[in-house]
């Protein structure tokens, strides 16, 4: 249904200033579909923000779609 | 200057229509009163309506009074919409008339960057900043499996309100706005990112925001006249601080209540204490 990748890309993209180093991959544990954001190293604090605020609100938005998928999503920032 | 009664002010002006006989589109319809339902019979009042037959048509006039409104409520609301239609209008226009330009002069100015050895300092100019992200704002809500139209009104040189609209209002807010406010902080953060001056960022769906005050307002008489009942004090919900902000600030003219904040964000708290007791 929701293009769960597309949606993080959309959201981080504008957030960083390496929008080309921003990689997403995916993996699947047994309750949870796990994106993995990966951004440029410089951007990690950007993406995470003061005291983790621009990260959950990211999560709060990706968490919140209408996935169609059998297992909830989870967003991993993938540090270094 | 004929003026007619009415159960409604539907009512009413169908009356009048008859009698002028003329179609609806052809007169002016001023509502002298809205008229009330009662109860059983008491406080009844009849609408009156005045009709005016139109001399150039402008303007076709809307059946604003179709639903006719018996709670003062509804009725402010309506007044309300009909007031910001106008003017919610021109910035439409003008973010439309913008949005071309804008976004040329965006790509224009992002191209001579990377010749200038400075990738990494990025164009600050607020105009840009905006419309991009309206641009950003349109890409990720209909992402979220929300198509919504997006319109800029820059309320004063420090802040700019984004007012979208959509057929799936709730799904966009989520529960008591989280969703709206997690990407209003999205949107914030990227204008402290990109633009030259500090911008505050509101993102309004529909007529959200208006709505929260409103109940936001009421959340906090409530509390007032509970703290000033009992003598204790009210604890009332997490909220974020521009909700808490508001409740302050209604709250500062009460003379009998003091309001203060505790807890840590995101799940800080108002406290309504009384000003009687001393703390």
């Amino acid at each position: 249904m929701t293009d769960v990748e597309g949606l993080i890309m959309a959201l981080v993209q504008p957030l960083v200033r390496h929008p080309e180093a921003v990689k997403i991959t995916q993996s699947e544990s047994d309750r949870f579909i796990e994106f993995n954001l990966h951004v440029a190293k410089d951007d990690i604090g950007r993406i995470i923000g003061k005291q983790g605020h621009v990260a959950q609100s990211i999560r709060t938005i990706v968490y919140g779609v209408k996935t169609g998928l059998k297992k909830r999503v989870r967003l991993n920032i993938v540090d270094a | 200057m004929p003026t007619f009664q009415g159960n409604t002010i539907q009512d009413a002006i169908e009356k009048g229509l008859a009698q002028l006989k003329l179609p609806q589109d052809r007169v002016n319809v001023k509502v002298i009163s809205e008229g009330k339902k009662g109860f059983f019979g008491l406080g009844k009042k009849p609408a009156i309506v005045h009709l005016e037959e139109k001399n150039v048509t402008v303007t076709n006039i809307k059946p604003a009074a179709s639903a006719a409104p018996v709670q003062a409520q509804s009725r402010a609301k309506a007044a309300k919409s009909t007031a910001a239609k106008p003017a919610g209008k021109t910035p439409k226009k003008k973010a439309v008339a913008k949005k071309g330009p804008a976004k040329k002069a965006a790509a224009s100015k992002k191209k001579p960057v990377p010749q200038k050895e400075q990738p990494k300092k990025p164009t600050r100019d607020d105009q840009i900043a905006i419309s991009t992200a309206t641009l950003h704002l349109t890409d990720i809500t209909a992402r979220i499996g929300t198509p919504t139209t997006v319109t800029v009104d820059r309320v004063d040189k420090t802040h700019v309100t984004y007012h979208l609209q959509t057929d799936k209002e709730g799904l966009l807010i989520g529960k008591h706005g989280k969703t709206i406010n997690a990407l209003q902080y999205l949107t914030q953060v990227y204008f402290n990112h990109n633009a030259h001056s500090k911008i505050l960022v509101t993102l309004n769906v529909g007529r959200y925001r208006e709505r929260r005050e409103a109940t936001l307002t009421r959340l906090a008489d409530k509390a007032a006249r509970e703290v000033i009942a009992t003598g204790q004090p009210v604890f009332l919900d997490p909220m974020p601080s521009f909700e808490r902000k508001q409740i302050h600030a209604h709250l500062a003219d009460n003379q009998h209540v003091k309001t203060h904040s505790e807890g840590v964000d995101p799940h800080r708290y108002v406290i309504v204490t009384s000003k009687m007791t001393g703390f």
